[in-house]
């Protein structure tokens, strides 16, 4: 075990460099129904997070135990536990936002963030790497999220965690809201800026493996 | 370790594994269960009054309801209430729970969805696109301080685009004017549908009138409503079926459900 990486690495590579939503595009469906507005952005990422780490810590604690044949399985059991866990919670003491989120809390279980980490790195590493690792993953879509509710929230309601920033044509202001920012395929152009930007700033992929354009290639 | 994979152990891990998390599961369920109930309860008084007009800002949403609304259970074939004692049995309460709160706590979504509990509603007059609906349904009161009734809440849903909208209408004294629209569970396009939640939306609502002076419906929301009409309000820019789908949820409750009630509402018979 001495190929262990650093717990800072860990925690901080997924953050930016090896995001779970911009670098390995995972977590898509979710970031683009709940960003339009930033208090249920926020929560989800909150309650992401606590689901990716406690599962990571869970799997990885009992992952020698975990026969090899329905590892998935049993991942999921454990996911889906805190998923619904987290969902009673929600009802019980933010009921308003919980009606707000509707079923994409429920949806955290499918959500290939969780399990991807779950799968690739509880199965592999210690309980506290693991922990590190899907806190750094949770926050890592929290920050992509929170980015995306900025944005469209802002520019498509005026406001930003329902403050009233631009005052808009219909609350007798002077900002007509741009509605489009509201709809999902909206968080998907923002989502491929991002990647974009991202594959500038780390230089990455940059060479397909492939170059189509090649004629002399055979 | 060498054992990992073998059949019996796969089945020893997975039920052990599977037993404490439904362990874990149900003990949130059953420990969080009374949390949500009030949630769910005060979210609705919160509606209720938001629908009738009452400012419940700081206040203590249970006591500032239970003094201005009575909550009682409509029987929607007779168009009659049902009295205190019937109202325990439809809803299966305790004693210690007012006829009031009783009413309240009717959950008239998912007893339209039960056989024997509900009625079929005929095709040719769903507008609201929702098939059934219970027997009963709750409706409020709101009372002045001399106990004489001021506003009707009723309860309504149906289709919108992409969801069930469901609503309360605060209906006047005079069983036609409209005093207060709250919908408070829909899942229409956020900033495009989900605009009838917004207040200054809503206020375009208030003073319209259901009905006309021989209690026949009048009442429409549509693009281009005429300014001058009392009997007609602006659809949302941007969500034609959503404002569709209000006008027919409105057209259904208020034209083939409530209309017997208003009636006798504006004809000073609802105590």
């Amino acid at each position: 075990m001495s190929d262990l990486p650093s717990a800072k690495e860990v925690f901080t590579r997924p953050l930016i460099k090896d995001n779970p939503v911009m670098i390995q595009v995972l977590g898509i469906c979710s970031s683009l129904a709940v960003s339009s507005n930033m208090k249920t952005a926020l929560v989800m990422s909150l309650a992401l997070t606590f689901v990716t780490a406690f599962s990571n810590l869970i799997i990885s604690s009992i992952r020698k135990y975990i026969p090899n044949s329905v590892r998935i399985i049993a991942q999921m059991t454990v996911i889906a536990s805190l998923v619904i866990i987290v969902d009673q919670l929600l009802k019980a003491f933010s009921y308003d936002l919980s009606k707000q989120l509707s079923v994409f809390v429920g949806l955290i279980i499918t959500n290939c963030i969780v399990m991807g980490r779950a799968e690739a790195f509880a199965m592999k590493y210690p309980p506290v790497l693991s922990f590190l690792d899907g806190l750094g993953n949770g926050i890592g879509y929290g920050i992509i999220l929170c980015f995306l509710g900025t944005v469209r929230e802002l520019f498509g309601s005026g406001k930003w965690f329902d403050i009233t920033l631009l005052k808009t044509v219909n609350d007798g202001g002077w900002y007509v809201p741009n509605g489009f920012m509201l709809m999902p395929p909206c968080a998907f152009f923002l989502i491929g800026l991002l990647i974009w930007l991202t594959n500038q700033v780390y230089k990455i992929n940059t060479k397909p493996e492939y170059d189509t354009s090649r004629k002399d290639a055979s | 370790m060498a054992n990992k994979d073998s059949t019996l152990r796969t089945f020893t891990v997975i039920g052990l594994l599977c037993f404490v998390c439904s362990v874990l599961v149900c003990l949130a369920v059953v420990i969080l269960k009374p949390f949500q109930e009030k949630e769910i309860n005060v979210d609705r008084m919160k509606s209720v009054l938001e629908a009738a007009g009452i400012d419940y800002s700081g206040k203590d949403i249970t006591d500032l309801f239970n003094s201005k609304i009575e909550a009682r259970l409509l029987d929607l074939e007779s168009n009659r209430f049902l009295n205190d004692e019937e109202v325990k049995k439809a809803v299966g309460c305790d004693d210690n729970k007012s006829a009031s709160d009783c009413a309240g706590s009717y959950n008239f979504v998912s007893e339209a969805k039960l056989p024997g509990h509900n009625a079929d509603i005929d095709p040719a007059k769903d507008f609201a696109g929702i098939k059934t609906h219970a027997k009963y349904m709750p409706v409020y009161l709101v009372k002045a301080e001399d106990k004489s009734v001021t506003q009707i809440v009723l309860p309504f849903y149906g289709q919108g685009l992409w969801s069930t909208m469901y609503g309360y209408l605060a209906v006047g004294a005079d069983g036609s004017t409209i005093q207060g629209l709250k919908y408070y569970n829909q899942g229409e396009t956020a900033g495009l549908g989900a605009e009838v939640t917004n207040p200054n939306y809503t206020a375009k609502w208030i003073s319209k009138k259901l009905y006309d002076e021989n209690s026949s419906y009048q009442f429409a929301v549509k693009k281009n409503a005429d300014g001058n009409s009392q009997y007609q309000v602006d659809a949302i820019s941007g969500a034609t079926l959503t404002s569709d789908g209000v006008n027919n949820s409105v057209k259904y409750w208020f034209e083939e459900v409530y209309a017997p009630l208003l009636k006798q509402f504006k004809n000073k018979e609802v105590k």
